[in-house]
């Protein structure tokens, strides 16, 4: 603070003599706030003299008048390096594990991982998250994989459990025709062929035998391929399994007296509303909702890392359709009874309804040409039960029963 | 004796394009917007009120009007003005 009369004189001296000032202010008065450097202040002098000014220091600040006031106050300076010295030790630690892995295996990972130096308060420093994993890997059969990262004070560790392929039925068997059908195509994979493609079929009618025979014959391909040469006719018991698709042919039947009405539901969508977190950061609306409506909330992760979210609104309503005619319904009932009896697999070819009136009542019945897998597996036991072969006997394919259940009998 | 000179001098600093403010000493001032002016070539100054600032140059004095006038820095070759400015005017100037 400079006071006096002659002020711009004072002014002009300093800038002559470079003495380096700023931020000046004009008060009431001849009051003069300027700001300067220390050894600016130190310079004022003799202008102060020759201007008959008076200079006054209001307020000092800066680096300098900082750390001559810390040094009156060391107990400060001690506990602000004493908190920057606990904090890098601190994070230096881990202090949070999170375990992303099936519940069953939770223990044993946390045993291991406990083996291997990962606990609460361990240095980072001495943990190598690589190391980790592996340990981890050859110390449980159980993990297929293992990953260990860290992020600040947090351990995520990731485990995913080994799958083992479940094992096969190894059991000798047939497969045998579901329905009765038009084979389409048939493809052995192991086991013998008993019928042949465009052939018909009955229900239960054996389609490849299990029971498979190599003949003493050098012309027999297993015998010339495998070069193993049979002294007398060889059986083996095998599990049969090919590919084998049918067509077959089914009915339904409906009636109805009168039409219905369907009920349709509508969902719209009202309110999109995006979360970071547990704050909402944008809302878009999209339509408004009516009392008629039942109003139900969906709720997804857009980025899981970021808790980056959206909450959507629902109105559902439900509307009236179209009205259906008697005719309409009897024939979803005939198509629901024939869908009854399709398998998962199977398909509807083709459909030829036959329609029937009498007065107001509406009778349906449809055929449907579907199309699909038609054998099943039927496990035998090699040493017992019917159509058991002895060594020489070889079952004939041409010989087939009426019902096909078991065509493979004993000759003579 | 002096006018010749000048005459010559402005009409040589014509012919060869050469800038005025420097081979002549002209103040120099930019005005941006109406908070702040930076002028160059000044010679002290006359007067200082929050109101009004009177600068001193070589050709004769700038004064500037306005409100909350405060000096930003001050130099030997320059002056920084900032607050309110109304209005800029030039007084006794010899040319």
């Amino acid at each position: 603070m400079v006071t006096g009369p002659g002020l711009e004189k004072f002014l002009n001296l300093a800038s002559q003599r470079s003495i380096p000032l700023w931020n000046i202010k004009r008060l009431q008065g001849d009051v003069l706030i300027v700001t300067t450097r220390v050894g600016g202040f130190r310079q004022l002098h003799p202008l102060v003299r020759r201007t008959g000014c008076r200079v006054k220091i209001k307020r000092k600040a800066g680096l300098p008048f900082f750390l001559a006031q810390l040094r009156r106050r060391w107990a400060l300076c001690a506990g602000a390096l004493l908190c920057l010295a606990a904090a890098y030790m601190l994070a230096g630690q881990i202090w949070f594990i999170q375990l992303d892995c099936p519940g069953k295996l939770q223990a044993d990972v946390k045993k291991e991982l406990a083996r291997a130096g990962l606990v609460i308060g361990a240095d980072k420093d001495k943990l190598d998250p690589n190391e980790i994993a592996e340990k981890l890997l050859a110390a449980s059969d159980k993990l297929a994989w293992v990953g260990v990262e860290f992020h600040g004070t947090m351990a995520r560790v990731r485990v995913v459990p080994k799958i083992m392929p479940q094992q096969g039925d190894t059991r000798p068997c047939h497969l045998v025709a579901t329905r009765d059908a038009e084979l389409i195509h048939l493809i052995v994979y192991e086991g013998q062929g008993m019928v042949e493609a465009g052939e018909m079929v009955k229900k239960g009618q054996l389609l490849v035998s299990g029971r498979v025979f190599y003949k003493p014959d050098e012309t027999n391909p297993l015998v010339r391929d495998t070069g193993r040469e049979f002294a007398e006719p060889q059986v083996e018991f095998v599990r049969a399994s090919a590919f084998v698709e049918g067509r077959f042919w089914l009915e339904g039947y409906g009636e109805a007296a009168q039409g219905q009405v369907d009920k349709q539901v509508k969902r719209t969508v009202l309110e999109r509303h995006y979360y970071l977190g547990s704050v909402r950061i944008w809302k878009k609306t999209f339509a408004k909702a009516t009392p008629q409506m039942k109003i139900e909330r969906n709720e997804r992760y857009l980025y899981q890392p970021l808790k980056l979210r959206i909450v959507e609104r629902y109105g559902i309503l439900e509307q009236q359709q179209k009205e259906l005619t008697a005719e309409e319904v009897a024939r979803q009932l005939a198509l629901s009874q024939v869908r009854q009896q399709l398998g998962s697999r199977d398909k509807i070819e083709k459909i030829k309804p036959i329609i029937l009136r009498e007065g107001n009542l509406v009778r349906v019945k449809i055929l449907a040409e579907c199309r699909g897998p038609v054998a099943v597996e039927k496990p035998f036991q090699p040493g017992e039960g019917e159509g058991e072969y002895s060594i020489g006997q070889e079952p004939d394919p041409t010989n087939r029963t009426e019902s096909g259940t078991e065509p493979l009998r004993p000759q003579g | 004796m002096k006018a010749p000179v000048k005459k010559v001098g402005k009409a040589l600093v014509e012919l060869l394009e050469l800038p005025r403010d420097i081979v002549f000493d002209l103040p120099r001032m930019v005005l941006s917007g109406n908070n702040q002016l930076i002028m160059e070539n000044h010679k002290g100054i006359i007067e200082y009120s929050p109101g009004k600032i009177r600068v001193n140059t070589r050709l004769g004095e700038v004064v500037i009007h306005g409100s909350g006038l405060t000096i930003v820095t001050i130099l030997p070759e320059e002056i920084t003005i900032s607050g309110r400015i109304s209005a800029v005017s030039f007084g006794d100037w010899g040319v």
